[in-house]
């Protein structure tokens, strides 16, 4: 038994997750370049890779924790059969997604508040056998 | 076409555009305050497009999930009831995030000129 409403879903559920993702990961790194250039103190090479770094591990948490919560489950108490069940349910999903990549995004920014606070610090004082 | 078909309709757009709106106008006044926490003009500026986003994400997140709770609808009456509430509702979390974030802003403020 095939039902065509749950293909439906995931068509749009999808497109919509991964571009979210996209477009999300795109503005927060263009943003986050400045944040890295004052934690390598201006050295543009590793603060650049840096980020780059960081963006991969983004999407790749997020693509897969999009397609994690694809699944819907259709059973005799949730039978998929309306398009009012159709919106319902995607709603609940891409909102929920929604809400996720928002924490994420604060947890990157949390990240680079302290990372800044890290490199402003004064450095201890070494002590060498020489010294 | 349901009722609740229509009302999702109107409730999505009445409260989106609210969000997006007030997240705006913060955005745009809420500029000053960073700028005089971060101090370089460069930093606050990326912080403060970064707050917007996660303001959007999380805030029309939370509208759009809450649609997966809504009770059956079966007159226009019922309709308008519910669609007030659920709006009603958003609004007064919005005032309510909002004044959060005034209190801790002023006193982040304070701090940082105390220590100055």
């Amino acid at each position: 038994m095939e039902n065509k409403l749950i293909i439906i879903a995931y068509a749009i559920y999808l497109p919509i997750a991964l571009l979210l993702t996209f477009y999300v990961a795109k503005t927060l790194f263009k943003n986050a370049k400045v944040f890295m250039l004052e934690i390598f103190h201006g050295k543009e090479e590793i603060a650049l890779a840096t980020n780059r770094l960081f963006e991969i591990g983004f999407y790749l948490m997020n693509f897969g924790f999009a397609l994690l919560i694809l699944k819907i489950n259709v059973s005799e108490y949730n039978p998929f059969e309306t398009t009012q069940k159709l919106i319902e349910t995607l709603s609940y999903k891409i909102g929920g997604f929604s809400i996720y990549l928002g924490v994420m995004l604060f947890f990157n920014l949390l990240l680079f508040f302290r990372g800044r606070r890290k490199a402003n610090q004064p450095k201890p004082i070494i002590r060498t056998a020489i010294g | 076409m349901t009722y609740n078909i229509i009302s999702y309709i109107i409730y999505i757009i009445i409260t989106i555009y609210i969000t997006v709106v007030v997240g705006y106008k913060c955005y745009k006044s809420g500029y000053i305050y960073v700028l005089s926490i971060f101090i370089e003009e460069e930093i606050s500026v990326a912080i403060n497009k970064i707050l917007l986003l996660g303001y959007y994400l999380t805030n029309i997140g939370y509208v759009i999930t809450i649609i997966s709770k809504w009770k059956t609808i079966n007159t226009g009456y019922e309709m308008i009831n519910e669609l007030s509430i659920r709006i009603a509702s958003i609004l007064f979390l919005l005032a309510v995030m909002h004044y959060l974030n005034m209190i801790v802003l002023t006193f982040w403020r304070k701090s940082i000129i105390n220590k100055i």
